[in-house]
């Protein structure tokens, strides 16, 4: 019994130090490390791996549905000591909705809803970014979708930057409402253009962003 | 569905094909006076497409609240593509009326344009997605087979329809339109299934028109349109939709064909329901065909069960 309790100690030991080791590892280049002063305008790309566009839509009238569009893509530069020299440019595929059913999915991506065929991407470029208070921003732009590009305004939280395996990345979240029926998508929805058909008209966007610096 | 939904898609389409259609059969009827021997049909031949196309908008206004002329989306021009069907329907249907010394110069405009319009369809609907879907060589070479099937189909149907007057040509086409239903619907393609039934209550209008005017006919104009419908029904539903099957809707692209049976010289000189029922038959069969692998391709017996 004594043999076996010395020799695990080894053995706990080591098992131990790999853990402190990991620990120690994941620290350094899995934690973001954020850091509160003001980056300079610097140019971002997409992690399309840690971001998220998520969308809500009323669904009989009633109830919020939630969905998402998987694999974000696009760039932007931003220092937010000079926020009018900010860019943004996001893609994301129609194919790519992702409701958490597969029927659905397919259902959302064919003619009735996004036309994926014909309308593969949707697109974001921003117009002007302006300060509002704190890390608080107004980003304009022009949303196209479903063969209709049209202007929007997204509530803009600049998170800030930090470093992610050894590189320096940014994160920022951002609101937009927007209302399908300005985008010709038009079923399903109440003839007065609110909320109360099967599904409502007006739909929320948020867009959660990490973006290692190019 | 909502009641909204059932009055602007089934229950208005309905009312304007069949009170247009007996407006315009009494109206002719009175203007005319067609001599009781004359054989030939005398109907107002337009009217079944003009009655068909505003029927079709109402519906196209039941599903999209905000229509235009020419959406981007070309999954949304349902309205321009009836437009065109009932535009083409009309003009076919005006050549009949030329003298019978130059009815040779008829059919030479009659077939083009029904070539025409098999051509236009495809193009409006699937022309924008090139090139990241498909090719512009594969859009036309699309656009060639639809013409190419429209024109025979008319024409078969269109000489089924010169013997089957009245309530009988509705029903010869009902099955066609009622097996696209399923068709969609499996398929998760919802307006298509809608747009299939709304043409069909259009179809049960015009059946019960005929039963009340026993030389309706649908000939030229009226099969032009159907076809037209249909014929942009399937391009949406096999190019725009990731759940489409091709095999059930090639099958129903033969139904038309079907009908032809009755044409066969042992069928056509018969005379009583013997015809009827070889036009007819054929197309139950083979729409029925087409309706049940569509749904037996689904493992779900509810593709909406979200």
């Amino acid at each position: 019994m004594r043999i076996r309790t010395i020799a695990a100690v080894p053995v706990a030991l080591l098992l131990a130090a790999g853990a402190l080791g990991f620990a120690a590892h994941e620290r350094s280049t899995l934690a973001p490390s954020v850091e509160t002063p003001a980056a300079q305008a610097a140019a971002y790309g997409v992690d399309p791996v840690h971001s998220s566009v998520v969308f809500r839509i009323k669904h009989a009238g009633i109830a919020n549905f939630y969905g998402r569009f998987n694999g974000l893509t696009g760039e932007f530069t931003f220092d937010p000591d000079n926020p009018s020299a900010g860019q943004f440019a996001f893609s994301v595929k129609t194919q790519n909705v992702d409701t958490g059913n597969s029927q659905r999915d397919d259902h959302l991506r064919n003619a009735d809803f996004f036309n994926a065929v014909q309308f593969p991407t949707i697109d974001f470029k921003s117009t002007s970014i302006t300060h509002v208070e704190g890390n608080h921003y107004v980003l304009k732009g022009d949303l196209s979708l479903h063969g209709k590009t049209r202007p929007v305004e997204a509530k803009f939280e600049w998170l800030g930057t930090g470093t992610f395996r050894n590189r320096p990345i940014a994160a920022f979240e951002a609101v937009i409402e927007i209302k399908r029926s300005d985008f010709d998508m038009t079923h399903y929805m109440a003839p007065d253009g609110s909320d109360s058909g099967g599904l409502g008209n007006n739909v929320t966007i948020k867009v959660a962003v990490e973006a290692p610096q190019k | 569905m909502s009641t909204r939904d059932l009055l602007f898609t089934t229950v208005f389409p309905g009312l304007i094909t069949g009170v247009g259609l007996l407006a315009a059969w009494l109206l002719w009827q009175v203007i005319f006076r067609p001599a009781p021997s004359d054989a030939r049909p005398r109907g107002p031949l337009w009217a079944a497409p003009v009655v068909f196309t505003l029927a079709f908008l109402v519906a196209y206004y039941g599903f999209n609240t905000k229509p235009q002329l020419w959406p981007t989306s070309s999954a949304m021009r349902f309205h321009t593509t009836a437009a065109a069907g009932g535009a083409i329907g009309v003009l076919t249907s005006l050549v009949t009326l030329v003298p019978a010394r130059f009815r040779w110069a008829g059919h030479l405009v009659r077939h083009p344009l029904t070539l025409a319009l098999g051509a236009f369809i495809t193009l409006a609907l699937l022309a924008p997605l090139t090139p990241h879907a498909l090719s512009a060589a594969r859009v036309a070479l699309i656009a060639a087979a639809c013409a190419a099937w429209l024109a025979p189909a008319t024409a078969a149907l269109d000489a089924v329809a010169h013997r089957q007057q009245g309530w009988r040509m509705p029903v010869v086409l009902l099955p066609v339109a009622a097996a696209f239903i399923p068709v969609c619907y499996f398929g998760a393609y919802a307006t298509g299934a809608q747009f299939s039934a709304c043409l069909f209550a259009l179809l049960c209008a015009a059946l019960i028109v005929g039963l009340i005017c026993p030389r309706l006919s649908l000939e030229h104009g009226g099969v032009v349109f159907v076809l037209a419908a249909l014929l942009s029904l399937g391009l949406l539903a096999q190019f725009l939709n990731p759940n489409s099957r091709t095999w059930p809707l090639i099958v129903l692209a033969l139904a038309p064909f079907a009908a032809a049976v009755s044409l066969l010289p042992m069928l056509a000189g018969r005379k009583g329901l013997a015809p009827f029922l070889a036009a007819a038959v054929p197309v139950v069969v083979v729409a029925g065909a087409a309706a049940l692998w569509a749904f037996l391709g689904r493992p779900d017996a509810d593709p909406y069960a979200y």
